[in-house]
């Protein structure tokens, strides 16, 4: 009989420990699988964040390292010039990237770091309650917007994907949305994109993957797709940046 | 780390890493802004070769990140300072001061200047300031007055034992000169333990006492 699903040897038996309906769960699947079809297992190591996927390094079955806050990129540097044999992905959420991380992950795509990264966007804090993130969205409410975000105060929602595509070095920048079936099949060709191009020694692959959070956005599971498609896709919008490979 | 030249300068900052790696600790070097910006010559050490460097890398394979193998042979290394269950950090911690006993055991080090049984003052300085301060015992030797000086070249782990045992029969006091606001201070009179009274001297702001103001702060005491 043909096994058509399974749970990919490059993640470990723990369980993850997400909540209901969060797709950090998909998002660390489609990694994994991607590592595994590219035969990297073994020589793969990846860097967790801190927030809600910071035991990404309990998750992945191999070599991690955890960083401290937004740090992710540049300790996934020391490890690639280290360890040049080793392939090193960091795995962040937008609190930890686009915010505190904001010039590490700016200096290591400029550096053109040997490196994937993967962005997981669902544009608030995720583990510490809630929190407006420099990804919230205008008027989005949060523990910390309670009467929305007010860009004459905050200023805008950062496009993160955008701005290091402005960059010369990134070989690969993706954004992708996880929110519906479809997608994350289109998702998984961009991290497999990625991971291809890191074994290839291309260079620095960044994808960003739009994800939600039900608890913290006070919005259901199902519900909280329909409200990502409605108000992340259109300011948030998925596509190529670019790809050298194919320039 | 203390340095006092740009020569100690220089060669403690390949030995931090040597350290860092060693313990997996942290070392950080307390340069002062005058050596920061001073010039002064220096030899470098002879570099490690690539077989050295490797045997290096080496010593950590059992846990560091490192490529992984299928089957028996396979590991799962963690690298990360954080432990959610009490017991397991209860652990972690003790362990973590296990080492720091072990640093503490094997990494004081401090120099002794002119220190005799006949000081009847004991100074206490690092960096930039230790080397004004051995100027101004220069010239008091030159009066016949003996004044010795503890400079801590590590002030962590900090040299107590050194510090107390340099404490002569005739030493009425022991004075610490620093470019801070007294940083080390506490560490001199932990050390001192109340024997005989600690004075303290300090400039801030980049300014630089002169060997002739140190001579007088000591002067003035032999008065007393």
């Amino acid at each position: 009989m043909e096994k058509i699903a399974y749970r990919p040897e490059s993640l470990t038996k723990t369980p993850f420990t997400y909540c209901p309906g969060c797709l950090h769960g998909v998002a660390h699947r489609l990694v994994a699988e991607a590592i595994e079809e590219q035969g990297l297992t073994n020589k793969m190591t990846g860097v967790a964040p801190v927030g809600c996927s910071v035991f990404a390094y309990k998750f992945f079955n191999f070599d991690m390292a955890q960083a401290a806050h937004g740090r992710a990129p540049a300790v996934a540097t020391g490890i690639k010039r280290a360890r040049p044999d080793m392939h090193v992905f960091t795995y962040q959420g937008d609190g930890d990237l686009a915010a505190i991380g904001t010039a590490e992950i700016v200096h290591a795509a400029n550096r053109g770091e040997q490196m994937s990264v993967f962005f997981v966007n669902n544009a608030i804090y995720g583990m510490t309650g809630g929190q407006m993130a420099p990804t919230t969205l205008p008027e989005m409410k949060t523990t910390t917007s309670p009467y929305g975000r007010k860009t004459d105060d905050i200023g805008f929602p950062i496009r993160v994907s955008e701005l290091l595509a402005t960059l010369v070095a990134p070989y690969y920048i993706e954004r992708v949305s996880l929110l519906t079936p479809a997608d994350i099949l289109k998702a998984k060709k961009a991290v497999s994109k990625a991971i291809q191009y890191n074994k290839e020694g291309r260079g620095f692959t960044f994808v960003e993957l739009i994800s939600t959070c039900p608890t913290n956005w006070g919005i259901d599971p199902i519900k909280s797709r329909d409200w990502a498609k409605e108000n992340m896709l259109p300011f948030f919008k998925v596509g190529c940046l670019r790809d050298k490979g194919v320039e | 780390m203390a340095p006092a030249s740009v020569q100690e300068f220089a060669d403690m900052a390949s030995e931090a890493f040597d350290l860092a790696d060693k313990y997996r600790n942290p070392v950080m070097i307390l340069a002062d802004g005058m050596l920061g910006q001073m010039m002064e010559p220096v030899e470098f050490k002879e570099p490690l070769s690539d077989a050295e460097i490797e045997a290096k890398g080496k010593q950590h394979d059992s846990w560091c990140i490192c490529p992984n193998e299928d089957g028996e042979g396979k590991h799962h290394h963690e690298i990360n300072s954080l432990e959610i269950d009490p017991l397991v950090l209860e652990k972690h911690v003790n362990d973590l001061y296990k080492k720091y006993d072990v640093i503490t055991q094997n990494e004081i080090r401090y120099e002794e200047f002119n220190v005799s049984d006949d000081n009847e003052i004991l100074c206490v300085a690092w960096g930039t300031a230790s080397r004004i301060v051995k100027s101004a015992i220069n010239e008091l030797k030159k009066d016949g007055k003996s004044v010795g000086l503890i400079r801590p070249i590590n002030v962590w782990p900090y040299p107590y034992e050194a510090v107390a045992k340099a404490i002569g029969p005739k030493v009425k006091k022991v004075y610490v000169f620093e470019l801070n606001k007294g940083q080390m201070l506490d560490d001199v009179k932990i050390a001192v333990n109340g024997k005989v009274p600690v004075d303290f001297w300090g400039k801030v702001g980049g300014i630089v006492f002169t060997p002739a103001e140190i001579q007088a702060k000591l002067e003035a005491c032999f008065k007393e």
